[in-house]
């Protein structure tokens, strides 16, 4: 402002042709306008917008010396921009034009000349009101570092780096776990074409490791991120592998001579086992092998004379990669954008116990089917029972087992129609003779060639059931046809029978839910989660990929249940909402934001929880009684202000959305209403 | 009739709403007048009651639905802070002025719809019988708050009294109480030192310590509940329009002082010297001097210093 003196302000009136001039009696509000408090020059222009109008706007701002400026004319969202820039090209600060609304809100809604002009005249004085206060403002701008880091390496998380990658910045890419790949690893084929999911994603896996833009850090951890948008330091927790992978060679044989070769495999999701020192699946990326502590002899109780019992692996090792004496290590980092994809995992089985789950053998997860179907898994994809081996004959597929349901998760998981036909699809195909029932609420297939992929399982035989199982129990050993075998009780409700189903095995579609770990990471974090502790966006319609907390966008299944092509094309938007970013040196902010007196501040802490973007916390360095004052991050701020309302004392407030200014609005039109009120 | 109505509406679906109203010509009451703010979520609840004290008639907020909102939460901060304020108004009268509606950018209709049966509802409840009256408010936002609403009971000649709090999960954040026990606070003013709105005061006087506290200053912010050793005091939620309005400040405890064993002057509470004994004795510290006042004690050290001195004088050379 110019030195505290009041500002010198104009008004332009537009007629908008006759749109508005057809109802307000333009002379009438301009020669009011021009008595307003600070106003020094009133005029008005039968089309502001044109470039004579525009020109008269340049004109006068020179000419009349205007450090404020109302137009008085449509809606902001039209030409908000248009006037701004007219002024800044006439060396008037662009934040100090307002908009007076007089056609949208005003001369179309309001079909008598005498009201109509008397609101004009409240809007105008309100926005002059406004405008008077308004401070020039520049754009915020910070720095980016032309760099991402993706949290999570499943297809959600490989293809936002490779995408990332292939636009040109570097990606840190972490994993938790020794190989990327995910769940989708898992996955023997994968509907609707039934192609083999290695086929699909191992060429995506070998892509990654050998992208020159990628850094791939395996059995890493998020251990914090501090900073803002364009901005962030990285702190990665690197666990002990037990093997150095710079001598390391692949060659496989310490995992081929290890003796402990009992411990249930991770990845076969106990379906199998897997020795001490091991690579997650055949198709490992990167292929190398880590130990795992609890399961390894080495590490496990001494001989009775202090002897280490085992260390074949290290004897072995061509290379000597083995260390036994690796330790967790630290990595730091600098990142302008995170994408955090760190995916799903099924609801534990025996949360079901109604259905047997986590009691009997023979009743099984759809990851776990996978395995059991896969090619490469423990059983050479043949199909046998857990419990005894014996070849299966007949599946009993259970959809909706802990999903739609108030008890476990209300949502629908979303895969799991698909997923559960191609499952019997797939068995249908391995045993022509077999028999597959599947029990549904509601079949769900939306999508391309989903709806013709359920017609397909169903022409091959697979009896879809309307009804909700009762329980899974183990068969009579009286009835011969039940002897170690399960029972389905469940209601068929399109035929209203009771079926009591002898059956080899039961597969239950569980719930997908968010991966391990995934609410502590957003607490970290400082990431919306939904009621149902996925990852919440921005805005579910406008900014889908987008987390409220500026510089953070999400991917996959960690935002909620979502299958192989949705997470592709989600993964694609997030990245190319990341190389938007990063292609610039710099980010430029609304410079709106919020502030805070510090002189008024007391340190309550009242407007931290309101603010959506995390853009506020308490400092203690900035002095105040015990917990600080707080500080506003300006790259985090949304400028949305719900912080202002917030503070009990008046220290919280928005740049030109002041609450001085606010109420001078108000006093404004009250006090105009009076006066031109017929 | 010409009523004076004010909607607060947010720059992402309502005023879209509105302009949309607009475009497709509704015709609406012209009695009102749209400010735009970018979130249901800035409207203070001050502006309103300086809308209501000028005299309007009536006042709308405009938010996006639960779930649209374009800062995924302002609208329900909105919503929070317009039920805490008619439950307010509620016992000025005045609640049936204020109504908070969601209207998306998709909604001109909903939007004519809204304004035009608010405003025959306030028509209905008649001119507001508030006298305009403006005021300069105070820049602190707590004394601005309870100004405007002194300013409209005085208004309306009402006269309320305290003892009717609203329920609890009604009261916006930031307006509480500290509730102190008596039988645990040992009268050591840690409160009376962390409060950041100086609100707990703490006096001596006719042999009593006295802590006292006033309802419309308390900021929730639970310091002096976190500073207390004693854990006597439990901030709560609370708004009690009639404390709230008045002056009189709640005395919370009075404990009686000891007095100086020397010059008879206040040295502390007797309950914060028997705590600070018992501590003493408990860490097997001696625990018997005589109880004196400050500038006693002072005194006495300086008088044992000397006499410590005195017998290591040097003899003079």
């Amino acid at each position: 402002m110019n030195g505290g003196a009041a500002p010198r302000v104009g008004v332009f009136v537009c007629h908008c042709g006759h749109n508005i001039a057809g109802r307000v009696r333009i002379e009438e509000l301009v020669a009011v306008a021009a008595a307003l408090p600070g106003v020094v020059h009133a005029t008005d222009y039968t089309y502001m917008c044109s470039e004579p109008g525009q020109g008269l706007l340049r004109q006068a701002i020179v000419e009349q010396d205007l450090q404020a400026v109302v137009v008085a004319c449509c809606s902001p969202r039209l030409h908000e921009t248009t006037f701004r820039r007219a002024a800044d090209a006439a060396g008037l600060n662009p934040h100090c034009l307002e908009i007076a609304n007089i056609r949208e809100q005003c001369s179309w809604i309001h079909s008598d000349p005498d009201q109509a002009t008397a609101k004009a005249l409240r809007i105008v004085s309100a926005m002059v009101a406004k405008g008077r206060g308004n401070e020039p403002l520049e754009a915020l701008s910070f720095p980016v570092t032309p760099a991402a880091l993706v949290i999570g390496a499943g297809i959600a998380g490989m293809q936002t780096a490779l995408e990332i990658a292939e636009g040109g910045h570097q990606v840190w890419l972490v994993e938790r776990q020794a190989s990327i790949g995910g769940n989708m690893a898992r996955l023997s084929e994968t509907f609707p074409t039934l192609d083999c999911a290695q086929c699909t994603l191992t060429p995506k896996m070998v892509e990654v490791a050998q992208h020159p833009m990628i850094e791939l850090l395996t059995c890493s951890e998020v251990e914090s991120i501090e900073g803002y948008v364009g901005c962030f330091q990285v702190r990665l927790a690197l666990r002990a592998r037990y093997v150095d992978w710079d001598l390391c060679t692949g060659c496989g044989a310490c995992v081929e001579k290890c003796p402990a070769r009992k411990n249930p495999s991770e990845f076969e999701r106990g379906m199998g086992t897997r020795p001490a020192i091991y690579t997650p699946f055949p198709q490992a990326v990167p292929n190398k092998p880590t130990i795992d502590r609890d399961g390894c002899l080495w590490f496990g109780k001494r001989t009775k004379s202090g002897k280490r019992r085992c260390g074949v692996c290290q004897k072995i090792c061509p290379t000597q990669a083995v260390r036994f004496d690796d330790q967790p290590r630290a990595l730091e980092l600098e990142v302008g954008a995170v994408v955090v994809a760190t995916g799903y995992r099924t609801y534990a089985l025996d949360r079901l116990p109604e259905y047997g789950g986590g009691q009997l053998p023979d009743v099984i997860d759809a990851l776990q089917l996978e395995r059991l179907l896969s090619a490469s898994g423990p059983t050479a994809g043949e199909l046998l029972r857990p419990s005894d081996g014996r070849p299966v004959e007949s599946v009993a597929f259970v959809h909706c087992a802990g999903s739609r349901d108030v008890n476990h998760k209300p949502y629908c998981s979303k895969v799991c129609c698909m997923a559960l036909a191609k499952h019997a699809l797939l068995f249908k195909q391995r045993v022509p003779h077999g028999q597959a029932w599947s029990f549904y609420i509601d079949l769900r297939h939306a999508g391309r060639d989903y709806e013709e992929f359920l017609v397909r399982a169903q022409q091959a035989g697979v009896r879809f059931v309307r009804g909700k199982v009762v329980e899974v129990a183990p068969g009579s050993p009286e009835e011969p046809e039940e002897e170690d075998r399960l029972v389905v009780r469940a209601e068929d409700t399109l035929s209203g029978n009771l079926l009591r189903l002898p059956v080899d095995l039961v597969v239950l579609a569980t719930a997908m839910e968010p991966e391990r770990g995934s609410a502590a990471l957003a607490q970290k974090l400082k990431l919306a989660l939904t009621p149902d502790g996925f990852l919440g966006e921005a805005h579910i319609k406008l900014r889908p990929v987008e987390s409220p907390t500026a510089g953070y966008f999400l991917a996959g299944a960690a935002q909620g249940p979502r299958d192989i092509p949705e997470t592709v094309s989600q993964a694609a938007a997030a990245a190319s909402k990341v190389l938007n970013m990063l292609r610039r040196p710099t980010i430029s902010a609304d410079p709106t934001v919020a502030v805070v007196h510090q002189e008024r501040c007391v340190g309550c802490g009242h407007c931290i929880e309101p603010c959506p973007a995390g853009a506020r916390a308490l400092d203690e360095a900035l002095g105040g009684r015990g917990r600080g004052r707080v500080e506003v991050n300006g790259a985090l701020c949304l400028c949305c202000g719900a912080c202002a309302p917030a503070c009990p004392t008046g220290a919280a407030d928005m740049r030109n959305f002041r609450d001085d200014q606010l109420l001078g609005m108000i006093d404004s039109l009250l006090a105009q209403s009076q006066e031109v009120a017929p | 009739m010409t009523l004076r109505l004010l909607a607060f509406a947010c720059n992402w679906c309502s005023s879209a709403a509105a302009d949309l109203a607009g475009t497709t010509r509704l015709e609406m009451p012209a009695d009102f007048t749209l400010i735009r703010v970018m979130c249901s979520g800035r409207v203070d609840p001050v502006f309103i009651l300086r809308a209501l004290a000028l005299g309007a008639d009536g006042v709308l907020v405009s938010g996006c639905h639960p779930g649209d909102c374009h800062y995924t939460s302002g609208n329900l901060e909105a919503r929070k802070r317009i039920d805490f304020l008619r439950a307010v108004l509620e016992r000025l009268g005045l609640r049936q002025r204020l109504e908070l509606h969601w209207v998306s950018a998709s909604e001109g209709q909903r939007f004519q719809r809204v304004l035009t049966d608010f405003r025959a509802r306030v028509a209905q409840l008649g001119p507001s019988p508030l006298q305009a009256r403006a005021r300069a408010l105070p820049a602190d936002k707590r004394e601005a708050f309870r100004g405007l609403l002194v300013g409209i009971a005085e208004s309306l000649a009402l006269d309320i009294p305290p003892g009717a709090a609203l329920p609890e999960e009604l009261v916006a954040e930031g307006f509480g109480e500290p509730a102190l026990d008596a039988d645990k606070c040992m009268g050591c003013g840690a409160c009376h030192s962390v409060c950041p709105a100086e609100n707990i005061e703490l006096w001596d006087a006719q042999g009593l310590r006295s802590i006292a506290h006033f309802h419309s200053r308390c900021l929730r912010c639970d310091s002096c509940q976190q500073a207390c050793p004693q854990q006597a005091i439990e901030v709560r939620s609370r708004f009690d329009l009639g404390a709230f309005l008045s002056r009189r400040r709640h005395q919370a405890v009075a404990l009686p002082l000891a007095r100086c064993a020397s010059c008879g002057a206040y040295v502390a509470p007797e309950a914060q010297i028997s705590h600070l004994m018992d501590a003493l004795a408990a860490a097997g510290l001696p625990a018997d001097e005589p109880q004196l006042c400050r500038a006693c004690l002072r005194q006495a050290h300086a008088r044992q210093m000397r006499d410590h001195l005195v017998s290591y004088r040097i003899p003079n050379s």
